[in-house]
């Protein structure tokens, strides 16, 4: 589309007018330049910050609840508090920590991973970061207004004094409805509401991405796991969410303009709720993991040295536990009153979904077995993932079988299966992956000797933290409970529990502080520290904006690991040339979508609460988002040249292992 | 890099400290605590609970192997010193023999837990009507001539209500209700029917049976039943509110002819305060406990000189009046027949107070009565600081946080030193405030201010600097003696 020569770096390039008369942002450098770019790169590591940033808050809530149950009627923080701190501290966690991060990841690898030059849709990509960023700001701006009220600013006697969320991560109805809870749910409902926007959006985007952007001779069955794991999941959030977008949108007509779903005393059914919820909250659990299965399942054959064992079996096993994933969702609701068939039903199908998970962690111990294994960081995460996602799956299949988990449900038990899923099991798989991939992100390495030691306090941490829970839910301790009586037998495993869940914040922390360290101050690297297999590491750490400077054709799995110790080569199409790389341009109306979402949220948890003239600011958000949108699409996607470097020489092959020929399949 | 020699020479060294740990941290574990489901006391919980130690067993068989399998390989196959520059290992792609048994082997071992598993399904979701233990739990046949002809066949029904955050239990073939504390008989079947007036609930009693939720518009019901007489512990387990914590229950399992006595004293009602006994007269020549209560509450109206002065008599007073208990509260027999508060016939019978977080019994578990009084003035008086966001306190239109702000006036608040000036400085517009100090004598919370929330808050937040003495000197808030009366009053009903 542009007339322009290619240039060798952006800021060369001369001012340009898209339709719409206004200079296009393509020159920014800066804090400008992050505000506007669409680059995958970036976004990935915009959506990295935020993650951390909001683990980081998820982590105080989380240790302030371990703080308040240390001993036994503790009056530390009030019930109110509590109660808000692990309604924020799950909903934190899951859609402001967990979820962007596996979103950096996708974002950051996928396009690498493919041999792809940026995402199908680049201002799509940077709408669903914006849009994400808003939605977060939405949930936790109640916190501001609950510390403003604490310090007095709203004077001492609010009705209602739940500000921040207090109705569970869950929120079920009717403790949800407007008799019960106050503008907390509100803050809660339209931030969730607009984090499901974000992440459909980001996910039409990878799945367009994925089947339509690929490398030649990159075809399904070539696809790294990691990049078959975001597409799973992908295709899990467009079909999960809409349930939860169908709840929330159905208790905001309930609060707000008095309708009756799930209002008992109108007919209502909480029931409903449930259903709706657990559609979606089932699923969520596998949208959470199937990522960290998928880094799992890169840095074992990296440093095992060995493809995956049974990758097409992996991979399937993978599109199973999704598809059965929205088959078990009752196992939620076993203490509902769901009846006999349906809960024989519901047991029966969650004890399969076992099978294709049990199915990967044989295939991750093949993947071992027979190789030759490097400790090194990622690689002790990536087995740590192994043992306790395996104890995670082990409480799992307890809860299963529904007469036993009537005894377990809502006990500190299933807190303990839980993390063990998402924290032993996801969050290990996070860290490996962060520690793998920082490398190529930033072209520097974290500190290798103190990944040990966080690798090692988050194991212990982790384990003295949450082991013993399953021993308190088994004795009858409940969950989500600000406090208990002394003389239970709880005094002891709970104290104990506080003292690990500092351990392993502390082994948390340690790691954050080295990443944002190594941003800052690391030491370069090679491009291919750790002899990877896949496209990524072909190229130079950092990636340069335009990726590959001349399209890979890829002839075999793992390709890059082939083209060096195999067989195959991988050869470049010369499409750069002289006119060089086609880049899309960027744009201010991303950001501004963004921003009408966060008017728009916080403007109607005001209304809610009675601020004079707030229904006007959410219409006028809402306005804005839609503004925003119309001019992007007038903008047009623009685009500019950018100048490659000559073609460096491939490394020269390594021999042929004798066993066997590489990449045979 | 760690050497995974070293790593073993140091577990060796540390391992005797290491099991020390572990042992006496596990010497810290009893699963016969209170509220332990790995205590079972009746056949669901029993059912439950071999059900739980299957799933142990084969998942402990599984991880020994697994666990097994990934330890070998990891020190089988480690990289070792000098290995850098021997050939890659074999780059097979797997093996589909192995896939296949593996997934056999998987299935296998689920079906092991399945079957018992639908087993226990079935047996704990349909009254247990063939099982040898059915038929004597029928009322006809452990309750004597003392049920309805119709209810003979039926077995024991106790319909369960959740309230935020509390228990009612009421007994419909027997037309009584108790709250909190409830009794069952040992051996039999009884069936629960569990409902909810707001919230959701789930009624989870460990030792005896797994949770069921109560559900508001649903109707859900469980079966349980107790093997021996004792005293259980049990909580609500989902999420209700603020409270949720505190929303706790104990049962009572007794033999047949403890529960019928018990049953009969609830029947039989509070007896009227002081033992205040009705005269006899041509139309009742046998006054009943009720009819002691009615000529009580007409003396009280008609003759309050002949109500004997002690505290109780003057606690039941202020009960009835002008602490406006009977809003929410019943005893049955008396005037006090409010339905939205725990019934508090026998009261003084109960072992615990405030939903189970006050306990009033002795290191003997026997109920102390100063232990008793102490805790019941404690629950009444300052509510607000043992159960956070109670109704009893927080409800708007009767709590006691209500009679708190009801009959205030500017006039007395004066006499407290509350000035015009110290309205203004609480935030109250100098408008409002000249306004209220202009009409002493009507309660400020009507002057013009109904509607505005916020203003309303900011003349409580005046008032928050009060004691709770002078607040019962402007307000209808009952003073400390007051309360300590209403405490007596309560300790008598049983």
């Amino acid at each position: 589309m542009s007339a322009h020569a290619a240039v060798a770096d952006k800021t060369e390039l001369h001012p340009e007018k898209s339709p719409l008369g206004l200079v296009r942002p393509d020159r920014y450098t800066g804090w400008r330049d992050w505000l506007t770019t669409v680059d995958h790169k970036k976004i990935g590591v915009m959506y990295g910050a935020a993650a951390c940033l909001f683990f980081l808050i998820g982590g105080i809530e989380a240790l302030t609840i371990r703080w308040q149950l240390a001993i036994p009627e503790n009056d530390a923080i009030s019930a109110q508090l509590y109660n808000q701190l692990f309604t924020m501290h799950g909903t934190t966690m899951i859609f402001l920590g967990v979820m962007p991060l596996s979103a950096a990841f996708f974002n950051f690898l996928v396009p690498l991973q493919i041999g792809a030059r940026d995402v199908a849709f680049p201002r799509l990509n940077a709408f669903s970061l914006w849009t994400f960023v808003a939605g977060a700001l939405v949930l936790n701006v109640s916190w501001l207004f609950q510390f403003a009220h604490m310090v007095g600013w709203f004077g001492q006697d609010l009705v209602r004094t739940d500000i921040a969320p207090a109705g569970g991560w869950f929120g079920y109805a009717p403790l949800t409805s407007d008799g019960y809870t106050g503008i907390g749910t509100d803050f809660w409902v339209l931030g969730l509401q607009i984090l499901g926007i974000a992440s459909l959006a980001a996910s039409f985007n990878f799945i367009v991405t994925i089947l339509n952007m690929r490398a030649p001779g990159m075809t399904m069955m070539r696809l790294p796991v990691f990049t078959w794991m975001t597409l799973i999941t992908s295709f899990l959030i467009i079909f999960a969410f809409p349930a939860i977008t169908i709840a929330l949108a159905e208790l905001m007509f309930d609060r707000f303009f008095g309708t009756n779903f799930f209002r008992v005393s109108m007919g209502g059914q909480p029931i409903l709720w449930q259903h709706l919820f657990w559609v979606f909250g089932h699923p969520e659990v596998y949208i959470l993991v199937l990522p960290a299965m998928g880094i799992i399942s890169e840095i074992l054959p990296t440093f095992s040295r060995r493809p995956l064992f049974g990758y097409a079996i992996v991979v399937f096993s993978g599109a199973v536990i999704g598809f059965l994933g929205f088959a078990v969702w009752s196992h939620h609701m076993f203490t509902t009153g769901l009846g006999k068939v349906a809960t024989a039903a519901f047991s029966l199908l969650t004890m399969a979904i076992a099978v294709p998970t049990g199915v990967k962690i044989f295939n991750w111990i093949g993947t071992l077995w027979g190789g030759r294994i490097k400790f090194s960081v990622p690689m002790v995460f990536a087995l740590g993932f192994i043992w306790m996602f395996m104890m995670g799956g082990f409480s799992g299949i307890m809860h299963s079988s529904a007469p036993a988990d009537a005894q377990q449900q809502d006990s500190y038990f299933v807190v303990a299966h839980f993390h063990y899923v998402l924290l032993g099991g996801v969050l290990l798989g996070l860290m490996a992956g962060l520690y793998f991939w920082v490398p190529k992100i930033f072209g520097k390495q974290m500190n290798q000797k103190l990944g040990y030691w966080v690798c090692g306090m988050v194991v212990v941490g982790f384990n003295v933290a949450f082991f013993p829970m399953h021993y308190l839910g088994l004795t009858g301790m409940p969950r989500r409970t600000h406090t208990y009586l002394a003389g239970y037998g709880w005094e002891l495993w709970n104290h104990v529990s506080t003292i690990g869940a500092f351990i392993l914040g502390i082994g948390v922390a340690i790691c954050f502080i080295n990443l944002v360290w190594t941003v800052i101050r690391g030491k370069k690297v090679e491009d291919d520290v750790w002899d990877g297999r896949t496209l990524e590491w072909s190229l130079p750490s950092p990636v340069p904006a335009y990726n590959f400077a001349a399209t890979p054709v890829i002839s075999a799995r793992d390709a890059w690991w082939v083209h060096k110790h195999g067989n195959k080569q991988i050869t470049y199409m010369n499409d750069g040339g002289p006119e060089g790389v086609h880049m899309p341009s960027q744009s201010w109306f991303p950001l501004m979508c963004g921003c009408g979402f966060l008017v728009f949220g916080v403007s109607m948890a005001m209304m809610a609460a009675g601020v004079p003239h707030a229904g006007y600011f959410a219409i006028g958000g809402l306005g804005t988002v839609v503004l925003g949108i119309y001019l992007w699409a007038l903008e047009g996607p623009g685009g500019y040249h950018l100048k490659t470097p000559a073609p460096k020489p491939s490394p020269t092959p390594a021999p042929a292992p004798e066993a066997e020929p590489a990449g045979h399949h | 890099m760690v050497s995974v020699s070293l790593m073993l020479q140091y577990l060796r060294r540390t391992l005797p400290w290491l099991s020390l740990l572990a042992v006496s941290l596990l010497a810290g574990c009893s699963f016969t605590g209170k509220q332990s489901a790995l205590d079972p006391k009746g056949p669901v919980a029993q059912v439950q609970d071999d059900l739980f130690w299957v799933t142990v067993y084969v998942n402990c068989g599984i991880f020994v192997v697994v666990a097994a399998a990934l330890f070998y390989v990891v020190v089988k196959y480690r990289e070792r010193p000098g290995d850098e520059g021997k050939p890659m290992p074999p780059q097979g792609h797997g093996n589909p023999l192995i896939e296949i048994g593996l997934i056999a082997a998987s299935v296998f071992l689920l079906v092991i837990i399945a079957i018992p598993t639908l087993k226990a399904i079935w047996y704990t979701h349909e009254l247990p009507v063939d099982e040898e233990y059915y038929e004597p739990s029928k009322l006809g046949i452990w309750y004597g001539g003392r049920v309805d002809s119709e209810a003979k066949d039926d077995i024991l029904e106790i319909n369960v209500y959740g309230w935020q955050w509390w228990w009612s239990f009421e007994y419909p073939q027997f037309g009584i209700t108790s709250a909190n504390e409830f009794a069952i008989p040992a051996g039999k079947v009884v069936k629960l029917n569990l409902r909810s007036v707001d919230v959701i609930h789930s009624f989870w009693l460990p030792k005896i049976a797994g949770k069921v939720d109560l559900m508001p518009g649903r109707k859900n019901w469980m079966w349980i039943l107790a093997d021996e007489p004792g005293y259980y512990y049990g909580q609500c387990a989902e999420f209700c509110g603020e409270a949720h914590a505190y929303m706790l229950f104990r049962s009572e399992v007794m033999t047949d002819g403890d529960f019928q006595k018990w049953v009969e004293a609830y029947q039989s009602g509070a007896a009227a305060p002081g033992g205040f006994q009705a005269q006899p007269d041509k139309d009742k020549p046998d006054p009943t406990a009720k009819d002691d209560w009615m000529a009580w509450s007409e003396t009280v109206r008609k003759n309050p000189e002949a109500i004997p002065g002690d505290p109780v008599h003057e606690g039941a007073e202020l009960f009835m009046g002008k602490a406006q208990c009977i809003v929410c509260h019943a005893i049955d027999n008396s005037p006090a027949m409010g339905q939205t508060a725990p019934n508090l016939t026998r009261l003084a019978d109960r072992k615990s107070l405030a939903a189970g977080i006050l306990d009033n019994t002795g290191p003997d578990g026997i109920i102390d009565s100063e232990k008793q009084l102490d805790n019941l003035y404690q629950w009444i008086a300052h509510s607000e600081d043992h159960k956070p966001g109670n109704l009893m306190y927080y409800r708007a239109d009767a709590g006691l946080r209500n009679l708190k702000y009801t009959g205030v006036t500017f006039g007395k608040l004066q006499t407290v030193g509350i000035t015009e000036q110290s309205l203004v400085a609480a935030g109250v517009s100098s408008a409002l405030a000249q306004k209220i100090s202009a009409s002493p004598n009507a309660p400020i919370l009507n002057v013009d201010v109904d509607s505005e929330m916020m203003t309303k808050q900011q003349l409580m937040r005046v008032m928050d600097g009060l004691t709770n003495e002078q607040f019962s000197e402007v307000s209808d808030w009952p003073t400390e003696t007051e309360f300590r009366k209403i405490a007596a009053f309560l300790q008598t009903l049983k």
